[in-house]
C-alpha cells in the first residue's frame, strides 16, 4: 500500500506487486527542508505516469550550484566520499568546493583552532555546504577556543539546528511510528564560550538567552512546521529552575505560537522530555529547544530512530545552510575501517538538494537509501544498524537502486 | 592541588550502632497518597522486625520564619539528628517569599548526591531490558545556583558553577559507593568538549578519585552520545557520575527505561554521611485515600536506607519480597497493570518475608 501525504490528506493506493504502480508526487513545491518520503521505494517497477507534473522548475534549475564541502575527521571522509560517489552517480548538478584540509584533530592533518576565513567565505559564496563531523581536542591548554564545529555554526549565523528522527521500515528499533523533528537554537545558550575561573577551584560558566534568539529559533520552529504540515511544536525547557534564562525562551515561544493557531503548542520540562521519550515517544512531533536541551534530545530521538548512522540534519540561517549527520559524532573507533554508515549523511545529502530545488533528485536519492533497509539484505547493511556489511556494500546497494528507477523511465 | 579533606568525605560507613541495635529515623508520610505508602513501609518492616522507631514529621502548613519555608526547624533538627530519613511524595505549596521545600532540605542537610539505582523488576517489561545501573547526580551547584540576571531586556545570563570541592566530593562518593555496592565502572558524564573550563574541572575532578580506586574501571563520555547510548544499549553502564543538569535530565531518562518514577528508589546523601531516602513521584491525589497506591518506590527506597546504616540483610529481604511479588504477577497495583489494592499487595510482600 502507498500513501502520500498531499496537502492535508492522504490518498491510498493499493499495488498489486511486481505489476505497473503509479507513483503521485507532492503536488507543490515544497518550500520547507523536508518531505516525507516514507511512500516512496518499492519492487523499483514503477513508470511515471504520463501527464502528471512532479516540480515545475524555474528556467536555469538545471545549471550547476557549487557547494561547499568539508569531510572533516574521523569517518568524515569516508562518508562524504560515498556521497561524492553516489551524488556524480546520479548526475546532480553540483561542483564541491572542497577543504580536505580541516580538521581539529591529529589524523595526518594540521589540527586547526579556528575556522579559516577561506572555508567562511567559501560557504557564504555558495551559500550552501555539506560536512563531516570536526573533532574537537578535549584538553588543550588554550581553554579559550571552542569546537569548530560551534565556530562554524556562530561565523555563519546558522540559527537552527534541524535534525529529523524518523522510523526507517525494515530497521529495527524498539520504538516505531516515530516521526520528530528537533529545532534546536544554535548559536548561543550554554555554547556561548564564556568561562571563567573565578577563585582557584571556583568556575563560573555563563548561559546567554536572548529573547531576540529565542524569537528566531521559535518562529523558525512553527514556520517548519506549517509547511510541513506538522500538527504540534513542543518547547523543551527546564524554567522551573532556569526561571529567567528559558522563561526568556518560553515567552518566545508564546508569543510566536500566537500566530499560528492551527498548530497545537505545548511546553515540556526537559527531564520529563526524556523519560517521555524512552517510554512513548510517539506523542512527539516537532520540538524546539534551547541550545544544550536540543543537543541531549536529538541524541536520544536519534537513539530511538537507529543511532547517529542514520538520522539527517542541516543547520540554516539567512541564505546560508550546512547540512551535515543530524547526530554529530567523529567515532574515532569506527574511522578507517570501511564500516561507517553514510546512511544519515546521504539523507542530508537529499535535504540540501531539496534547498537547491533539486526535488526530483531528493526523492530519488532518499527512496534509493531507504530501499536498501526494506531490502533488508544484511550483507549491504553496515554493523552499527546490525548489518555485517561495509560502507562500500551499501554505497554500490544505493547505487544499484538508482540505476534500477533511471532504466525504468520510458 | 589540594584533594578535598578526608573530613568533608561522606562517611559511607555505617552509622554507628545502626546496624545492631534500635535505631530511630525520621519519616515524612507527604501528601497525598504518601500516608498510605508511608503505612505500608511501617508495616513491612514491623513485619520484618526491623527495631526502627520512626519520628513522624509533617512539614508545616505556614512558612516557618526560622528556615523561610513550609519546612519547619524540628523538622531538619529530627534528620540531623537521626542521620536518616524516608520521605513520600510532597505537594508543592502556591505562594511567594519563601523557599521551596526541596531547596530547603537541600540547603539545610547540605544533600549533595543524589544516588538513584535503575535495574528491570523482573516480570515487569518495559523495551528495555537487562538494566542494571546508578546514577550519581551532583545536587548542589551546576546550573541550579539560581543565578540569573538580566542584563540588558531581552537578554539573560544564567550561571553554572563548578567548584573543586563539589566535584570532588561527587567523584569520591561515585567511587566509594561503586566499592561498597560491588560495582565494575564508573561513567563520567560531562561536556568539555564546550564547557572546557566548567566541565573540564569536574572530569579532572573525576580523573584524581579514579587515581585511588584502581580497583574500579573508569571512562568518561559526552552527554550527548551518552544519552544516545542509554537509548540503544544501555546495559554496558553501570555507575554514571554526573554534574546537576546532566544529572536531572539522565536520571529521569534511567527511570523511564525501567518503568517510571513509580517504581524508582532514590536517595539523597549529606552533611556526614546523613541520608534521606525518597520517592519521586508525584504525590496522585486522584486516587490518594482509595486503596489503590503501588508502595514499590517507597519500599525500594527504604531498602536503599538500610544498606546506608550496614543493615543489608534487612534492605535484601524486603527488596526480595517485593521483586518476587510483583514478578509473580498475580498481586500488581493499577499503574502496573493490575487492580489490587494497596492492602493486599503489601500483604503478599510480607507473606514474602523471611
Amino acid at each position: 500500500v502507498y500513501s502520500c501525504e498531499v496537502l492535508g490528506y492522504r490518498a491510498h493506493l493499493s499495488v498489486i506487486i511486481g505489476c505497473v504502480g503509479i507513483r503521485i508526487p507532492q503536488m507543490f513545491a515544497r518550500l520547507g527542508l523536508l518531505a516525507r518520503s516514507s511512500s516512496f521505494g518499492g519492487t523499483g517497477m514503477l513508470q511515471q505516469a504520463r501527464g502528471v507534473t512532479s516540480y515545475l522548475p524555474s528556467p536555469g534549475d538545471a545549471s550547476s550550484q557549487t557547494v561547499t564541502l568539508i569531510p572533516g575527521d574521523g569517518i568524515g571522509p569516508e562518508v562524504t566520499k560515498s556521497v561524492v560517489d553516489v551524488v556524480a552517480a546520479m548526475g546532480a548538478p553540483i561542483t564541491w568546493e572542497r577543504f580536505d584540509y580541516l580538521s581539529g584533530s591529529e589524523g595526518g592533518k594540521v589540527p586547526r583552532t579556528s575556522v579559516p576565513k577561506e572555508v567562511l567565505d567559501s560557504i557564504r559564496r555558495n551559500g550552501v555546504c555539506l560536512k563531516g563531523t570536526l573533532f574537537t581536542q578535549l584538553d588543550t591548554n588554550n581553554t579559550n577556543t571552542q569546537s569548530l564545529n560551534v565556530q562554524l555554526r556562530k561565523d555563519l549565523d546558522l540559527h537552527v539546528n534541524v535534525v529529523h528522527g524518523y522510523t526507517i521500515p525494515g530497521l529495527n528499533t524498539r520504538h516505531s511510528g516515530l516521526d520528530i523533528v528537533v529545532i534546536r537554537e544554535n548559536t548561543e545558550g550554554e555554547y556561548s564560550g564564556l568561562e571563567h575561573e573565578v577563585v582557584e577551584g571556583v568556575v563560573e560558566s555563563l548561559k546567554v538567552i536572548t529573547y531576540e534568539k529565542s524569537l528566531r529559533t521559535a518562529q523558525y520552529a512553527f514556520e517548519f512546521a506549517y509547511l510541513n504540515h506538522r500538527k504540534k511544536v513542543s518547547a523543551i525547557h527546564k524554567a522551573n529552575i532556569m526561571k529567567q534564562g528559558d522563561g526568556t525562551f518560553l515567552k518566545a515561544c508564546r508569543e510566536v505560537a500566537r500566530n499560528f493557531p492551527r498548530i497545537q503548542y505545548e511546553e515540556v520540562i526537559v527531564d520529563n522530555t526524556c523519560m517521555q521519550l524512552v517510554t512513548r515517544p510517539q506523542q512527539f512531533d516537532v520540538m524546539v529547544t534551547p541550545n544544550l536541551y536540543g543537543n541531549l534530545v536529538s541524541n536520544v530521538v536519534a537513539g530511538l530512530c537507529g543511532g547517529f548512522g542514520v538520522v539527517p540534519g542541516g543547520n540554516i540561517g539567512d541564505g546560508v545552510a550546512v547540512f551535515e549527520q543530524g547526530a554529530r559524532h567523529v567515532a574515532k573507533d569506527l574511522t578507517g575501517q570501511g564500516v561507517a554508515n553514510p546512511t544519515a549523511t546521504l539523507l542530508s545529502t537529499a535535504m540540501m538538494f531539496r534547498h537547491l530545488k533539486l526535488a526530483g533528485f531528493a526523492d530519488r536519492l532518499d527512496a534509493a537509501v531507504l530501499q536498501v533497509y526494506k531490502d533488508g539484505d544484511k550483507s549491504a547493511l553496515t554493523p552499527d544498524v546490525g548489518g555485517e556489511g561495509t560502507l562500500m556494500r551499501f554505497t554500490e546497494a544505493v547505487l544499484r537502486n538508482l540505476e534500477i528507477r533511471e532504466n525504468k523511465t520510458d | 592541588m589540594q584533594a578535598a579533606s578526608a573530613a568533608a568525605l561522606p562517611s559511607l560507613a555505617p552509622v554507628m550502632g545502626y546496624a545492631t541495635k534500635t535505631f530511630e529515623a525520621t519519616l515524612f508520610p507527604g501528601d497525598g497518597i504518601g500516608p498510605e505508602i508511608a503505612s505500608t513501609v511501617k508495616e513491612i518492616f514491623n513485619a520484618a522486625r526491623i527495631p526502627v522507631v520512626w519520628d513522624e514529621q509533617h512539614i508545616g502548613k505556614t512558612p516557618d520564619p526560622r528556615t523561610n519555608s513550609m519546612v519547619t526547624r524540628e523538622n531538619l533538627d529530627s534528620v540531623l539528628k537521626h542521620k536518616i530519613g524516608l520521605k513520600g511524595p510532597m505537594a508543592t505549596p502556591i505562594g511567594k517569599g519563601f523557599r521551596s521545600l526541596n531547596l530547603t532540605l537541600r540547603k539545610e542537610l547540605d544533600l549533595y548526591a543524589n544516588v538513584r539505582p535503575c535495574f528491570n523488576i523482573p516480570g515487569y517489561k518495559t523495551r528495555y531490558d537487562g538494566i542494571n545501573l546508578v546514577t550519581v547526580r551532583e545536587n548542589t551547584e551546576g546550573e541550579y545556583s539560581g543565578l540569573e540576571h538580566e542584563v540588558v531586556p531581552g537578554v539573560v545570563e544564567s550561571l553554572k558553577v563548578i567548584t573543586r570541592k563539589a566535584s570532588s566530593r561527587i567523584a569520591e562518593f561515585a567511587f566509594a559507593y561503586a566499592r561498597e555496592n560491588g560495582r565494575q565502572k564508573v561513567s563520567a558524564v560531562h561536556k568539555a568538549n564546550i564547557m572546557k573550563k566548567a566541565d573540564g574541572l569536574f572530569l579532572e575532578c573525576c580523573r584524581e578519585a579514579a587515581t585511588k580506586y584502581p580497583d574500579i574501571k573508569y571512562e568518561e563520555l559526552i552527554v550527548d552520545n551518552a544519552c544516545m547510548q542509554l537509548v540503544s544499549n544501555p546495559t554496558q553502564f553501570d555507575v554514571l557520575v554526573m554534574p546537576n543538569l546532566y544529572g536531572d535530565i539522565i536520571s529521569d531518562l534511567c527511570a523511564g527505561l525501567v518503568g517510571g518514577l513509580g517504581l524508582t528508589p532514590s536517595m539523597n546523601i549529606g552533611l556526614n554521611g546523613l541520608a534521606l531516602a525518597e520517592a519521586v513521584h508525584g504525590t496522585a491525589p486522584d486516587i490518594a485515600g482509595k486503596n489503590k497506591a503501588n508502595p514499590t518506590a517507597l519500599l525500594l527506597s527504604s531498602c536503599m536506607m538500610l544498606r546506608h546504616i550496614g543493615r543489608k540483610e534487612d534492605a535484601d529481604n524486603i527488596q526480595n519480597a517485593v521483586i518476587s511479588v510483583i514478578a509473580e504477577g498475580k498481586w500488581r497495583t493499577a499503574d502496573l497493570g493490575g487492580n489490587s489494592a494497596t492492602s493486599d499487595f503489601t500483604k503478599a510482600i510480607i507473606d514474602k518475608l523471611e
